[in-house]
């Protein structure tokens, strides 16, 4: 199991949430604050290893070919 | 003396069984122990009885439509029913009553089914169990103080205490899975794009599947073969012509794959979890069938790239209400798509990309076999009181890496745990094998024995 970040302090987190636009109770907002470390052991996993910058991307865009 | 799908339509066939009086039967469980269970958030008796005088009509002229016709079944609540309510089990969507049915709802009514009621879910198919929405959370059969997983809940209920024979549920991380694993029924996640989503509302869209939940696989086999099929409504709807659901088929030779670092190593799971792998095991090798040890990228690979996916997606769907009118949601689910909106563009991005190449390194491990094996739930149900509301971000799960590549998996029962209640395998097949790993369910459910245990339900 990988180990869990510090949660970001109240301030910092607080900053978060204005940045996503969300208006939540207190209460709620210190339980996503605590729950907060859980998602970036997710997220620091998505960039393990590091992809090189020409690697391939998520999804490609193909045109359809022309009319026959 | 609960019969199943199959049994009920081989009686009806034979016009030994009314179809009203199996409705009947049905409906007056529903009485009995919905007070309970609370597997139901609507119940539409009149609407169950009309369906069923009418499949006895059919019955007296012959001209039944299959097996399907006249067995009483639930929709889980985010199916769309015309004229009907379709809430998602929240306040948000209280007063909604769609005008047209859910392609898969047309689908089974079509085929003459039943319907008794629109059946709990955990809010928007998300959140829960939660204690402060409209309706109370379902609870389990086997002890109702125990959870029954979600988001299909009520269907799983309803069907474990044989209010109804079969049901609706739906799949993005383990929603069907997950409450068959706990109520000691089956349930499958089609492959993806074989059941039409459109008219059930969405939770995240590269996942989402629809399907059903029944007592037995073959009765899973029989609802999934009246609900598959192209729906141009539906982006993801396979246009190819449908595989087979025939239970019987010869499973001689067939590979199996185990995937042991899944419940062994990465999240090691109860010992009658285990106990009831390797029974089920030892059933596969009896009928000829060769195991093969499989190894996969690690489960923390698919929980990372499926939990963003599904939370990034879910958040897509509710941002709207959840900047609106967040309160008129439950805490559980203002709680989980806070998360998701906490993810970025990046984020979202990165997870596809781990997706792409987990898919790759998936496929490329299981050339060769036919069908894969590991736990569907790692052990028996918690309290339902015990259960977090980040829980399912805390430890991976059995049951997303199959919403993540989009194959075909299905709960079974597999034994009990020192606390009674059930404990699960998960048989999962490559695209387009849904009817192998229901043929492979119904060949250890033959075996195993556990089909003949019914919980012994609490009354009012």
């Amino acid at each position: 199991m990988a180990e869990l970040h510090p949660p970001l302090s109240p301030e910092e987190f607080s900053l978060v949430m204005r940045q996503v636009g969300l208006t939540l109770p207190p209460a709620e907002v210190e339980a996503l604050r605590l729950a907060h470390p859980h998602l970036r052991v997710l997220l620091d996993r998505l960039r393990a290893p590091a992809n090189p910058i020409t690697a391939e991307p998520a999804y490609t865009f193909a045109l359809p070919g022309p009319r026959a | 003396m609960i019969p199943t799908i199959a049994e009920a339509a081989r009686d009806i066939a034979a016009k030994r069984l009314s179809p009203v009086e199996l409705t009947q039967a049905c409906l007056a469980r529903v009485e009995a122990h919905q007070p309970a269970l609370h597997a139901f958030i609507l119940q539409t008796p009149e609407r169950a009885l009309d369906d069923a005088r009418a499949a006895e009509a059919r019955q007296m002229a012959g001209t039944l439509r299959g097996p399907l016709d006249g067995i009483p079944i639930g929709h889980k609540d985010i199916y769309e029913t015309a004229g009907t309510p379709t809430t998602g089990h929240s306040a948000q969507m209280r007063d909604h009553v769609p005008d047209h049915d859910a392609f898969t709802v047309a689908r089974w009514r079509e085929a003459g089914v039943a319907l008794l009621g629109k059946l709990a879910t955990h809010e928007f198919a998300f959140g829960g169990p939660s204690f402060d929405l409209p309706w109370p959370p379902a609870r389990n059969p086997w002890n109702t103080e125990h959870f029954t997983a979600g988001s299909s809940s009520g269907t799983g209920a309803a069907v474990a205490s044989g209010m109804v024979l079969g049901g609706t549920g739906s799949d993005t991380g383990g929603s069907i899975r997950g409450p068959a694993a706990l109520c000691g029924i089956a349930g499958i996640k089609p492959s993806y794009g074989l059941c039409s989503r459109s008219g059930v509302l969405p939770l995240a869209h590269t996942l989402d599947t629809t399907g059903p939940m029944a007592w037995t696989s073959e009765d899973c086999a029989l609802l999934l073969e009246a609900m598959a099929g192209h729906d141009p409504a539906d982006p993801s709807s396979a246009s190819h012509p449908l595989p087979s659901f025939d239970v019987t088929q010869d499973l001689r030779a067939r590979r199996v794959g185990v995937i042991w670092h899944f419940h062994e190593s990465d999240h090691r799971v109860s010992d009658a979890t285990l106990r009831g792998i390797e029974e089920s095991l030892a059933i596969f090798r009896a009928r000829g069938m060769e195991v093969v040890e499989v190894t996969l990228p690690p489960l923390q690979d698919f929980h990372a790239a499926g939990w963003v996916t599904l939370a990034a997606e879910a958040w897509a769907v509710h941002e709207q209400w959840m900047r609106e009118r967040p309160m008129k949601y439950g805490e559980a689910l203002r709680a989980r798509l806070g998360l998701g909106a906490l993810l970025t563009a990046g984020d979202y991005l990165q997870a596809q990309r781990k997706r792409r190449e987990i898919i790759a390194r998936s496929f490329a491990a299981t050339e060769g076999v036919d069908l894969l094996v590991t736990a569907a739930v790692a052990g028996e149900a918690p309290k339902i009181t015990e259960v977090g509301k980040f829980a399912s971000i805390e430890k991976p799960g059995f049951t997303i890496p199959f919403n993540i590549l989009g194959w075909p998996a299905l709960s079974v029962c597999s034994g009990f745990g020192a606390g009674g209640l059930p404990v699960a395998t998960q048989i999962v097949g490559k695209p387009w094998t849904d009817g192998l790993v229901l043929a492979a369910g119904h060949a250890l459910e033959r075996e195993n024995g556990h089909r003949a245990k019914r919980p012994a339900l609490p009354r009012a």
